[in-house]
């Protein structure tokens, strides 16, 4: 189960904050949440403070977000990706595709 | 799914029938109660009223014979011869027709068992003076301490005869009162018959022939229904008055309330009868829901068992039924079907002969579940092989999949771990698309295999970089899908520093035996994902086969 909160902010940035578990049960759900604001010129961060688990099906769709935000001018960011999640980028050999910010919950280890 | 012939199906029926007759029965309780009460009260308050008629009527009676005692009294003091004059002039203030007191009356006198007329005023009496029966009545005066009476028809009307004797002068006055035409008296005005209807009848007999005056037509009698009847002293009879109330005597909700209840009762019988019936339907079309809603499942429970199992099946097809053999190595491999869900994962794994002394292995993972990954596992799966097959190297395969997968297309991502072997020599070729880290099994030194990682298939075209390893004898090489080390409640290090201690302990086993029980170290009975694994082992005593033809000692190293 997850959550996608949306909130607006200025100068054309849009923040979905996710919260729970991104797994395949979700992922049309956080597609439905972010697809939506892919504009030209337009940023999406997607917080992921709240982040519990994600799974392969999960990064998919992220990939997936990623490159369609790309194909419309709009940018995708991720934020406060929480250390799980970030390994499991390393290891899937997705870090760099990625443009993510410093999470403050990120303390290395 | 409801069936006739369940026990449910009758109950909106059999309660709604209950309902019924428990509200009927207590309905017709109440109601009849009611009825007795106000019965009851009508008999009492009837009652009242006859009394009170029947004192009207005795004072009446006093009225007729009053003036037959003062005539008497007048005769004693006027001596034995009486006062005939006397007499007639008190009587006629009393005579005339209809409406007067009497129509005759006569005064007699008793000499010796005989009785003699002395005068007589008004009509001609109806009671023959010279008659024997006018003496039988005047005997019947002089016997009694009353009055007498005697009915006496004259034509089509009738009369009474009162006659009261006095024993010790031995006069006797003899009066006749005529009846109202047909009995019918004119609805009397006292108070005490403004609510009743009577009959009066002459002595204890209520017989046509003993009316005397009633308010009701003669033919219509005797009066039923609910009656009283009070008997008055009259002479030496009585009358007797039967009475009729002519409306309802109580109040009009004591009347009303039998037929309110009726009406209320059967009101809210049916009413609750509805009720009742609508609410057992309800509890029945809950219970049916509830029936077909758990059958639904079922079925749709026996339908995801089905297409799990084609799934399965699917699975199990595309992946290699026989590995082929590879000289101086052996090859184990399991796929196992995750507990979460009903759907199958895209889980694979690959033993390619590519010719000559190369062998091609693959494991990789689709993202998602179900038919879509199983396809897309199936494409990616023959897409490497033939590439493999067509002499590419790991990376080169990777790389020309990596133009050919898009995830905005495909919806899935892919991860595989790619190879190529050399039998000969131990050597392994290996490219890394997004997959997690293969093991090396090699006595002491397990330790998983540091090699760069590209991005998965789906994410775009991409280039590989692959890493070299030599397999030393006896060593083994395991590759997995994520299932085997990925948990929800933990992150991804802790699985795989879980493996690398599972892997530890068993590496001693023989090759067929390691997999299983690295898998159950790492999941016990279950994981929620699916998992393939592949462990390819060198045989502890390599070049045994082959190593004469042409191979170069030195490359196959032990180390």
């Amino acid at each position: 189960m997850a959550e996608f909160a949306q909130t607006p902010v200025s100068d054309g940035t849009v923040v979905v904050r996710v919260t729970g578990e991104i797994d395949l049960a979700v992922t049309a759900d956080l597609t439905a949440a972010v697809r939506p604001h892919f504009q030209q010129g337009r940023t999406v961060e997607v917080d992921l403070g709240g982040l519990t688990f994600i799974d392969s099906s999960g990064m998919g769709v992220l990939v997936q977000l990623l490159k369609e935000s790309t194909r419309q001018g709009a940018r995708l960011v991720l934020t406060q990706v929480p250390r799980p999640a970030r390994r499991l980028f390393e290891v899937s050999g997705l870090a760099g595709f990625f443009d993510i910010r410093p999470a403050v919950e990120d303390s290395p280890r | 799914m409801r069936n006739p012939t369940e026990p449910g199906a009758g109950w909106p029926i059999r309660t709604g029938a209950l309902v019924v007759l428990i509200g009927l029965v207590l309905t017709a309780v109440s109601s009849w109660a009611a009825y007795r009460a106000d019965r009851s009260t009508e008999e009492r308050l009837l009652e009242t009223q006859t009394r009170q008629a029947a004192a009207v009527l005795s004072s009446a009676i006093l009225v007729i014979e009053q003036p037959l005692t003062t005539a008497l009294r007048v005769q004693a003091e006027a001596g034995p011869g009486g006062n005939r004059a006397v007499f007639r002039r008190t009587m006629a203030v009393y005579l005339g027709d209809e409406t007067a007191l009497y129509v005759s009356a006569s005064l007699w006198r008793q000499d010796g068992d005989r009785f003699t007329r002395l005068a007589a005023v008004g009509k001609a009496p109806g009671m023959d003076p010279a008659g024997g029966e006018v003496q039988d009545f005047l005997d019947r005066a002089v016997a009694s301490r009353t009055s007498v009476v005697e009915r006496v028809e004259v034509g089509d009307r009738t009369r009474f005869a009162y006659a009261l004797a006095d024993p010790e002068t031995g006069f006797v006055v003899k009066v006749e009162r005529l009846l109202p035409a047909n009995r019918r008296a004119p609805v009397d005005r006292d108070s005490a018959y403004a609510q009743i209807h009577y009959a009066i009848y002459l002595g204890e007999e209520t017989s046509v022939e003993a009316l005397t005056t009633t308010d009701q037509d003669p033919a219509d009698l005797p009066l039923d229904g609910l009656t009283s009847s009070v008997t008055v002293p009259f002479g030496d009879t009585v009358l007797t008055v039967v009475t009729e109330p002519k409306g309802h005597l109580g109040s009009p909700l004591s009347r009303w309330l039998p037929l309110i209840l009726v009406a209320s009762g059967l009101l809210l019988t049916v009413a609750t009868a509805l009720i009742a019936r609508k609410v057992v339907s309800t509890g029945i079309r809950a219970q049916d829901d509830s029936a077909t809603i758990s059958t639904l499942y079922e079925r749709i429970n026996g339908l995801y068992e089905e297409q799990r199992e084609t799934f399965v099946r699917l699975q199990r097809a595309l992946l290699p039924h026989v590995l082929p053999d590879i000289p101086d190595h052996e090859i184990a491999s399991a796929y196992v079907a995750g507990s979460e869900g009903v759907e199958i994962g895209g889980d694979w794994y690959s033993i390619i002969d590519v010719g000559e002394d190369h062998f091609g292995f693959v494991v990789g993972d689709v993202s998602g579940r179900g038919v879509d990954a199983v396809a897309e596992m199936a494409r990616a799966r023959f897409t490497l092989r033939a590439y493999l097959v067509d002499g590419d190297s790991p990376a080169e395969a990777l790389a020309k999949c990596s133009r050919q997968f898009d995830v905005t297309v495909d919806g899935h991502i892919v991860t595989a771990v790619v190879g190529r072997g050399t039998w000969r020599t131990g050597e392994l070729v290996i490219a890394n698309a997004g997959h997690p880290l293969p093991l090396l099994l090699d006595g002491d030194h397990c330790r998983f295999l540091t090699m760069p990682i590209g991005p998965p298939l789906g994410v775009g075209p991409s280039s590989y970089e692959a890493t070299t390893v030599t397999l030393p004898a006896g060593a083994t090489f395991l590759a997995y899908t994520d299932g085997l080390v990925e948990r929800r409640d933990e992150d991804i290090d802790t699985g795989m520093d879980r493996l690398l201690a599972a892997a530890r302990r068993h590496r001693d086993l023989a090759v067929d035996d390691l997999l299983p029980s690295i898998r159950e170290d790492m999941s016990g009975d279950g994981a929620p994902d699916d998992i393939a694994m592949l462990a390819l082992r060198r045989a502890v005593e390599v070049g045994v086969v082959g190593t004469d033809a042409g191979g170069d000692p030195a490359a196959v190293t032990v180390s």
